[in-house]
Parts: structure tokens; C-alpha cells; sequence
């Protein structure tokens, strides 16, 4: 809440009059004065370094896993509503309950994590100041943030020979990506794409091409984002380039294509925060969205439909990883191994609707829906088929995948993205 | 209303003087200013010192006493800048619009139930801010409670919207802030002596003319604390343009939270923290000097 | 919330000024405005009240589905709201006794005492209330940043302290203005040790106004969002999970959680009000 006023007459009075005197102004400065020192004052860097052969890899390995132990006890820092809750009790997760019973071993379970951007800036002054962030495991968004971990040397190098279900069941498009060649640091969580989310009632025809939000029947009623990462690979693909290979003078195009878009009225909001009820209530025909944002929103009575358009969408993964720092690593990576275990991949699938990067887990869901009724029978029966879910091989030749900045290019990216939607 | 003292007048002067009372003001002050010196006084003169600074996240910060910084951040953000103070003042004003009539209703015409209306008035301040503000958004949803059945008559047309403009974003404002208007304006009406009304009625004066020529003057002090409570804050906000807002009505709020939690380049943060701090005080000092609120005290004490 | 706005004006009987004007027919166009201006403020916390007994059936709550009670019995069921209403209200207590501790003397020595630097402290009071609330949290930020604080629960807790202080000083200072010194005198002359004075005479007539600063501290640091979000660092208060759930939509517990903080809010004003009354008769 903004300032209270406490209007009575004297305090208010002390407003109204102009108390401060030169003398108070002069032994104010003179205060200032005395506090200079502060003036040399600096920030740090976090810059460590980082192992890039295999060898180095595997002795960085070797280094951090030898003689730690399993504890018994693990924390997961996670984005919000992004895994198996209970159809009946929102606070229960079944899989990491299973996992409990299974192992012993513990799981304190927050949800704590708005996006890449903010909780890096959360955590990175734990980092720096050598104290342990509280987290075991913590889930990060394949973006620039994570090149920023791996290169700060927060992240601890994974031991793959305890990941046997990684290295059997892991889908191969969700691999060995450009952030992390090798999965070194990360496996994934679950992907999703970023494509279209329109209501064919109100739009009154099939959206099939970027180009189509620009179409002026669609004037104030276009949702995008304040997401510099995401708007900048969609307009990338809009103006026909694969995002992955392409130069600063694509970006520049990708960024004017956006404007246009901007300065044509056809933009209602630029928010990642609002987009999602605003489909809902009508507010928008047509956004960008995540896959899975359609699927929960139909689940809760919209008839809103998703598109991989033409031009191509993206396919991102959100990845699990250990910090450097962690209490529990050994607990930490028996977890991440247990959630490439089909039936556990399954469930989660069924609660957050994403796309699943263990495609064995199709099958689970199919079976999952055979065995429930009613209600639920119907919606594991569409997810199992979903697209959303399992993107079919036509969709997955669509899919491209995010930019990988350095440093100074994403300073380059970000003036000509960002200026779009802080208009 | 408890009776206007003049505060600036010396206190009776003590017939006999205690030695205690010569330390006792300063140790009673002692704790509570050593919070806002290391708090408060020392973070604004911080954040001017990281402004000077250049680098980067990774490889850290370092003094250089760059002060290219602030024209370069007044430059990018001149256009949120302007904005943020013009949208503070379209605010400001339409809070003291809307405000001062009621504030004149509570203080003249609501006899015995004064307390009551501003109790009322005081009402949305036990309901969280950020939801008070989310709740404008199901009120004036396109085919909402509101505009639905408009459109549905044909009152406006179908595209119509008020969210995602800077109606909806200046609309916000007022209604967070209202409340600072109207309490320092009724506070001042109610110190408004009813024998000088009484008198000026006396001399002929017209309803009007005894509102304009004797009330309204002397409720300024009560319109300028308001002016004060409602322009900085709402210049300063970035919640009502973010959840609010559309395609360009970012203001300089939203840009600090940027610079500071994604991008992380504090300089440029500090620094337009630093220039949006000056230019409100700025603001605020001149606005002070030329209005010359030491007149209006003097005619109010007498 | 500031309560003792309403109890002044219990401070002398309702001679309102509109007594010696002379009474022309009354024209209701004003009170017919007053009352809708009312409506406009209060409109919002009714939607949010209402929704809070709307039978949704899923996270996103702003058609009208009909009326239950279920979110008001299934009030924790999302724990990290829980949590972090826990935050805010633990936040606000450890403040409200800080802030109230140490911003009392500063009013009681700005009220009674005149002495040398007087002046800068009512400046330092004045800016750090007239300074803008994201100009406070980012400079605090850049504090934190440049000593390599991490921000949580801590930091949030001397933030709030600090922009509480002004307010109970100038609450605790408008009430000792309207008070006369030469009474704690009679008590030292008529033997009354210093500590005796005090606590016999200046303090009971100071508590209400420590009420009434306490009260506002409360309310301020309960529903802050600018300074809270820069400080935080992982600490999730109320009023930040309210925001970042925008996203997904508000689940109705948060209205039933605005509700009741509503309402505690009212009871906990109305009983001040009614106590002020009781002392002032």
C-alpha cells in the first residue's frame, strides 16, 4: 500500500510549511560529507573457472561427487504449478510422496521460483557470498540465465553414471541441447512450445502464420509479451530465420517486424503476467502463449485452440540442476533420475500438461486413462493423444529452439527487444 | 478536531530549568535516527555511488565516477520519464477533482456522521493493494460487468475497452490515491472558522463567492499536502501500468524494476532511481515556493 | 487505516462549521456525488469479497458460478499462500514493536523538547516520507548489493522498519502538540521523580497516539508491495504472491484471505476508535 497520510493538524501542517533551513540543509551535506568513503565502494564480480574438456569435465565430476552421501533429505525449488498435485487435494504431490516411501528420503517442495530473470537475481548474492541458497535442486529456464550459472561455476557437473533412466528413457529431442552440450549440468524438467493461443469464436477463421497477428481485424485484441528472450526468437521466425543461427542484422529485421506490429495498434498488452485470464475473458482473441497454457484453460471451460504456425513455433526446456552449493546432491540426483522413470514422468504430465520429455510416458497416460471414469477419463484420454503433450513428428519438424547469447550479445539483443514493449 | 497549535511558536518558557531535559531530546532521538542514517540516508547516498559505476554482472562493478550513466538512462527513458510525471499529474489532478467536493460535503454537510464517511473513506486501505488493483480488471474486462451490457445496448461500440489504455492506468492511480486527497483537505475545511463564513455572508457575499473568495483560499494548505501525498507515489508506481497497463504506457517505475531484477545492470538502475527521486523532489520544492504556503498559514492561524 | 483520523474528531462536540451559515435550501446534487464517489472506492473490495464465495471450478475466478463456502473451509490449502501470509503477518508484528520503539521518542522529543538539530531531524522525517516508496527500495537494494546482503525476511523487515519510523514519530508528535507540558511540571513539583512523571502523566495521555502509530505501522507493512518486492529476495510475502499468481489467475482463497484481513482490520479500528472515545469521556 502506498504512504498513509496521518492527517491531523500539526503533522500536516509540517508539510505545508517549508522546514528545511539552510542550516539543516548545509549540516545535511556535511553528513553526506562524512559518509564519502562509501563512494569507493565496489561490487565484485563472480566470474570462476569453468572445465570444457572431457577431461576436465570428468574430473570436475570426480572432484565434486567424491565421498558425499546420501542424506535423507532434499529441497527443490520449483516454478509454480509445475508438477503432480492430488485431483482432490491440491497440497499433495503423489510422485515425490511415492519417492518418500520408496527411498527415505525427505522433500521439502517450494514453489518459489516468477522466472529466470528475478530468481537469478534472488540467489546469486547467496552464491557470492559462499553460503548454501537453502536448495538442492532448483529448476531453470534453458536461457541465458543458465549459461550464466554454468559460467559462475554455481552449478555442480552431474555424475551420469547414476542417471541410468536419464540415459534410457529421455526423449532425444530433448538432449544434449545448445546450452548445455552434453547435459554436463542439466537434465530436463519439461518442455513446452510457445506458439499461438487464439479463441476461433471470436477470430472467426483458423490462425495458421505469425503473420496472421497482424491482420487488422485483430486491431487491440493481440497479447504479447515483456519477455525479451521469447519475443525476440518468435519475431525471429515470424521473419522467416531459424533463431538459432541467426546474425545481429536478422535481429534488427525481427525487432522491426515487431514494431510494425506495435505501432499498428494491433497490440493490446505487452505482459506475461495478464495474457492468460485476458484469452479468457475475451480481453484478447489471439496471444502468445505456452502450450500447456491452452490446455489448462480449456480444462477450466474455454474453447480456445493452439498452433504451431507455419513459420515455425519454439520448443523450450525448463531444466533440473543441482546447485554447487547444495546440502543433499546425492538425494538431489536420485530424484532426477527418478522422474525419468515412465509411470512417475506420466503423472507429472498429467497435472502440469506440458510437453513430456520422456516420450515412454505416452503409453502410461493412455493406460492411466483406460482405468479412471468420467471426467478425468476424458481429460488423460485427450492428453495421451494430445499434441501438446507428445508433439507429433510433423510439430517437431516445426520446432525451433532458443538463441544462445554470450554476454555481449545479449546486451545487443536486449536494446533492440526491449525498447518494443517498454514503450 | 483537536485545536490548531502553532508548533512554530516558542513554548512557554520553563520558570525553573532541570539539568535532565538538556540530553534527554537526544537520547530519546538517538535509536530511532540511527535506523534512518544507516537505512535510509545511507542506501540513497549507495545507490548514487553504484550509479557511478561500470562493468558488468559477471565480472563485477567498479568505481569510475561514469557519469555518462545518467545521460545516457535519461536519454533511453526520457519518453517514461515524461510520462510517469505527466500520468502523476493527470492523477493528481483528477484526485483533487474528484476529491475536494467530497472532502466539502464531509466537512460541511455530513454533521454528525463525519467519522462514519471517513471511516468509509478509509476503507479500501484494509484491503491489500495489489488486489485492489487485480479487482479492476474483472470490473472493466471487455465484455465485463460494466461494459458488457453497454455494448450489449449499443451504448459503445464493440471494440471498446478501457483496459490496457492510459485511462485505465491513470484511472488506477486516482482511485489508489483518492483517499490522500480528500483527508488533508477535509482536515484543512474543517479548520475553517465558521465565523469568517458567518462574516463574509454577512458582507453579501453569494454562496459562490464565499467559497471562492474566502473557503476554497483557505483550504489550499490542506489541497497542497494533498497535491504532495498523491503526485510522488503515483509517479512513482509501476503496479497500476503493470497490471493495468497496455503497448505504451510503461512508466519509469517498471523500467527500474527491469534494469535492477533482469537485467541486472545496477548502475543504470540507481541512476534512474536517482534522477526520478530528484525530479519528484524537484517537483515537489517548486510546486511548494510558488503556491507560497506561509501566506495561506498566516490568514488560516489568524 | 489511519484510525485516529476518525478520533479527532471526537476531540471537541460537532460544531461543524455549517453551523453559523445560514441555512439556504440544500441542494442534494453534493451528497447524491459523495455517495457515488463512495460507491467507486468501495466497489473493488465488494467483487473481492463476492468472489470469495464463488463456486469456480477451476484457477481462474471471475464469472459468477455460484455461491459456496468451500474456499473459505479449504482457507491453506495451497501452503505456499499460506506461507506467505505467515510472512506478511509475522513482518508486521516484528515491525510494528521496532518501528513503534523507536519512532515514539523521536515524536516525544520533536513534541516536547526544543534543541539544536531539531530541524534536520523533522527534514529527515519529511524526506523519507515524501521520497518515493521505489526510490526507498531500490536504494536499500543498492545497499544490500554493494555489501552483498542477500535480501530476505531480514531485509525486509529493516526496510519496512525504516519507512515505518516517520509515521509513528509524526503520529506520536501531532499528539503531543495538542498537549500541555506544564502538566508533567506540576507532577516534578509536586515530588514526582522523573520516571514517576512520566509514566503517570505523559504516558497515559501518549497512548493513544502510540496506538494509533502502531496500528498504521501495521497496516503499512502488511499491504506493502514496492519496497517488499525490491528487498525480498526469496521471502514470499502476501502481497507478492497475490501478484505473481496474476498469471495463472487469482485462486479464491486469496480473496477469502483479503476478506478476512478486511475484516480484521475493521473490528481492530473500530475497537481503537471506541477505546479513544472511552478515554477521551
Amino acid at each position: 500500500m502506498p504512504h498513509q497520510p496521518t492527517p491531523s493538524a500539526p503533522w500536516l501542517r509540517g508539510l505545508t510549511e517549508p522546514r528545511c533551513s539552510r542550516r539543516g540543509l548545509l549540516r545535511a551535506a556535511l553528513g553526506a560529507a562524512a559518509l564519502a568513503p562509501l563512494a569507493a565502494c565496489s561490487v565484485p564480480g563472480a566470474r570462476k573457472p569453468v572445465p570444457h574438456t572431457s577431461a576436465q569435465i570428468a574430473a570436475a565430476v570426480d572432484g565434486f561427487w567424491t565421498g558425499r552421501e546420501k542424506r535423507g533429505r532434499l529441497s527443490f525449488a520449483n516454478y509454480t504449478q509445475y508438477i503432480d498435485t492430488d485431483p482432490g487435494d491440491q497440497s499433495r504431490h503423489p510422485t515425490m510422496d511415492a519417492f518418500t516411501r520408496e527411498t527415505g528420503i525427505r522433500i521439502s517442495y517450494d514453489e518459489v521460483i516468477d522466472d529466470s530473470a528475478s530468481w537469478f537475481g534472488k540467489i546469486q548474492p547467496e552464491f557470492a557470498s559462499g553460503q548454501g541458497i537453502g536448495y538442492d535442486l532448483m529448476v531453470v529456464g534453458g536461457d541465458s540465465y543458465l549459461s550464466k550459472y554454468i559460467e559462475l561455476g554455481y552449478l555442480a557437473p552431474l555424475d551420469h553414471s547414476r542417471l541410468p533412466h536419464f540415459a534410457e528413457r529421455g526423449g532425444a529431442a530433448f538432449k544434449n541441447t545448445s546450452f548445455d552440450p552434453g547435459n554436463v549440468y542439466t537434465v530436463p524438467w519439461q518442455s513446452g512450445m510457445t506458439g499461438i493461443g487464439y479463441d476461433p469464436a471470436k477470430v472467426g477463421r483458423k490462425i495458421t502464420s505469425w503473420q496472421d497477428l497482424l491482420d487488422p481485424k485483430l486491431h487491440g485484441k493481440v497479447g504479447m509479451w515483456n519477455d525479451a528472450v521469447q519475443m525476440g526468437n518468435i519475431a525471429l521466425l515470424a521473419v522467416g530465420v531459424d533463431p538459432e543461427t541467426s546474425t545481429h542484422a536478422d535481429w534488427r529485421k525481427a525487432a522491426a517486424w515487431l514494431r510494425g506490429q506495435r505501432d499498428a495498434g494491433l497490440v493490446r498488452s505487452y505482459s506475461t503476467s495478464t495474457y492468460q485470464s485476458s484469452l479468457q475473458r475475451g480481453d484478447l482473441y489471439a496471444s502468445l502463449v505456452y502450450s500447456g497454457d491452452v490446455f489448462q484453460a480449456n480444462q477450466s471451460g474455454s474453447h480456445l485452440e493452439f498452433v504451431i504456425p507455419d513459420e515455425g513455433g519454439l520448443l523450450w526446456t525448463d531444466n533440473l540442476c543441482i546447485p554447487s552449493t547444495a546440502a543433499h546432491p546425492v538425494d538431489a540426483l536420485t530424484y532426477m533420475d527418478y522422474v525419468y522413470r515412465p509411470e512417475v514422468a506420466a503423472r507429472i504430465s498429467e497435472t502440469v500438461q506440458f510437453v513430456c520429455p520422456v516420450p515412454d510416458a505416452q503409453p502410461v497416460i493412455a493406460r492411466d486413462a483406460a482405468a479412471a471414469t468420467g471426467k478425468r477419463r476424458h481429460l488423460l484420454g485427450s492428453l495421451s493423444t494430445s499434441p501438446l503433450v507428445f508433439p507429433t513428428k510433423a510439430d517437431q519438424s516445426k520446432l525451433r529452439h532458443l538463441r544462445v547469447l554470450d554476454e555481449t550479445e545479449e546486451k545487443q539483443w536486449n536494446a533492440l527487444f526491449e525498447p518494443i514493449y517498454q514503450s | 478536531m483537536e485545536r490548531a497549535v502553532r508548533t512554530d511558536l516558542p513554548v512557554l518558557t520553563r520558570r525553573r530549568r532541570r539539568p535532565g531535559p538538556v540530553l534527554a531530546p537526544y537520547l530519546l532521538v538517538l535509536p530511532g535516527w540511527l535506523w534512518l542514517a544507516a537505512f535510509f540516508v545511507t542506501p540513497v547516498i549507495v545507490m548514487v555511488s553504484l550509479s557511478l559505476q561500470t562493468g558488468d554482472f559477471i565480472d563485477g562493478f567498479r568505481q569510475t565516477f561514469h557519469f555518462r550513466t545518467y545521460a545516457d538512462v535519461v536519454e533511453t527513458y526520457h519518453v517514461q520519464l515524461v510520462r510517469s510525471l505527466v500520468y502523476g499529474a493527470a492523477a493528481t489532478t483528477a484526485c483533487a477533482l474528484v476529491g475536494y467536493p467530497v472532502a466539502y460535503w464531509i466537512a460541511f454537510r455530513a454533521g454528525r456522521h463525519k467519522s462514519v464517511f471517513l471511516f468509509l473513506l478509509l476503507l479500501p486501505f484494509f484491503v491489500s493493494f495489489v488486489i485492489r488493483t487485480q479487482s479492476w480488471n474483472v470490473v472493466l474486462a471487455d465484455n465485463g460487468v460494466v461494459l458488457g451490457p453497454l455494448k450489449h445496448l449499443g451504448v459503445l461500440p464493440a471494440d471498446f475497452h478501457v483496459l490496457a489504455t492510459p485511462y485505465a492506468v491513470i484511472g488506477g492511480l486516482t482511485y489508489n490515491f483518492l483517499p490522500f486527497m480528500v483527508l488533508p483537505v477535509y482536515v484543512a475545511l474543517e479548520r475553517v472558522d465558521a465565523k469568517v463564513i458567518e462574516a463574509a455572508t454577512d458582507l453579501y457575499a453569494s454562496r459562490a463567492g464565499t467559497f471562492w473568495r474566502v473557503v476554497l483560499p483557505l483550504s489550499l494548505p490542506g489541497v497542497f499536502a494533498g497535491v504532495l501525498l498523491t503526485f510522488v507515489p503515483a509517479s512513482a508506481d509501476y503496479v497500476n501500468a503493470g497490471i493495468l497497463g497496455g503497448p505504451s504506457t510503461t512508466m519509469v517505475g517498471n523500467i527500474i524494476q527491469t534494469e535492477y531484477f533482469t537485467n541486472l545492470n545496477y548502475p543504470a538502475a540507481a541512476a534512474l532511481s536517482f534522477v526520478l527521486m530528484g525530479a519528484l523532489l524537484l517537483a515537489v520544492f517548486t510546486y511548494a515556493r510558488a503556491l507560497g504556503t506561509d501566506d495561506v498559514l498566516e490568514a488560516a492561524a489568524r | 487505516m489511519t484510525t485516529h483520523t476518525v478520533a479527532p474528531a471526537q476531540d471537541t462536540p460537532t460544531t461543524g462549521p455549517a453551523r453559523g451559515v445560514r441555512r439556504t435550501r440544500r441542494r442534494p446534487t453534493l451528497t447524491v456525488y459523495t455517495w457515488l464517489v463512495l460507491a467507486w472506492l468501495l466497489l473493488p473490495i465488494a467483487v473481492m469479497i463476492l468472489f470469495g464465495f464463488n463456486d469456480t471450478h477451476s484457477k481462474v475466478n471471475f464469472t459468477w458460478q455460484g455461491f459456496t463456502l468451500t474456499w473459505y473451509r479449504h482457507l491453506f490449502a495451497i501452503p505456499n499462500l499460506t506461507s506467505a501470509l505467515v510472512n506478511s503477518l509475522t513482518v508486521a508484528l516484528v515491525v510494528t514493536v521496532v518501528a513503534t520503539l523507536l519512532g515514539t521518542p523521536i515524536g516525544l522529543a520533536l513534541g516536547r523538547h526544543r534543541f539544536r538539530g531539531r530541524g534536520s531531524v523533522d527534514l529527515l522525517l519529511f524526506a523519507a516520507i515524501a521520497a518515493p516508496e521505489i526510490a526507498l527500495g531500490a536504494a536499500l537494494l543498492s545497499l544490500f548489493i554493494v555489501l552483498g546482503v542477500p535480501r530476505g525476511y531480514w531485509t525486509v523487515v529493516i526496510a519496512h522498519v525504516a519507512f515505518c519510523i516517520p509515521y509513528v514519530a509524526i503520529t506520536v508528535r501531532a499528539r503531543m502538540a495538542g498537549h500541555d507540558p506544564t502538566l508533567e511540571e506540576a507532577a516534578r513539583d509536586l515530588g514526582a521523580g522523573p520516571w514517576t512523571a512520566f509514566r503517570l502523566v505523559t504516558l497515559p495521555m501518549l497512548l493513544p497516539g502510540v496506538a494509533s502509530g502502531a496500528l498504521l505501522c501495521f497496516a503499512l507493512s502488511i499491504d506493502d508491495y514496492v519496497i517488499t518486492s525490491f528487498n525480498a529476495g526469496r521471502t514470499v510475502t502476501f502481497p507478492l504472491w497475490v501478484y505473481s499468481a496474476s498469471r495463472t489467475g487469482v485462486p479464491p482463497q486469496v480473496n477469502v484471505m483479503g476478506t478476512l484481513i478486511f475484516v480484521g482490520g475493521l473490528v481492530i479500528a473500530g475497537a481503537n476508535v471506541l477505546f479513544s472515545r472511552r478515554r477521551a469521556a
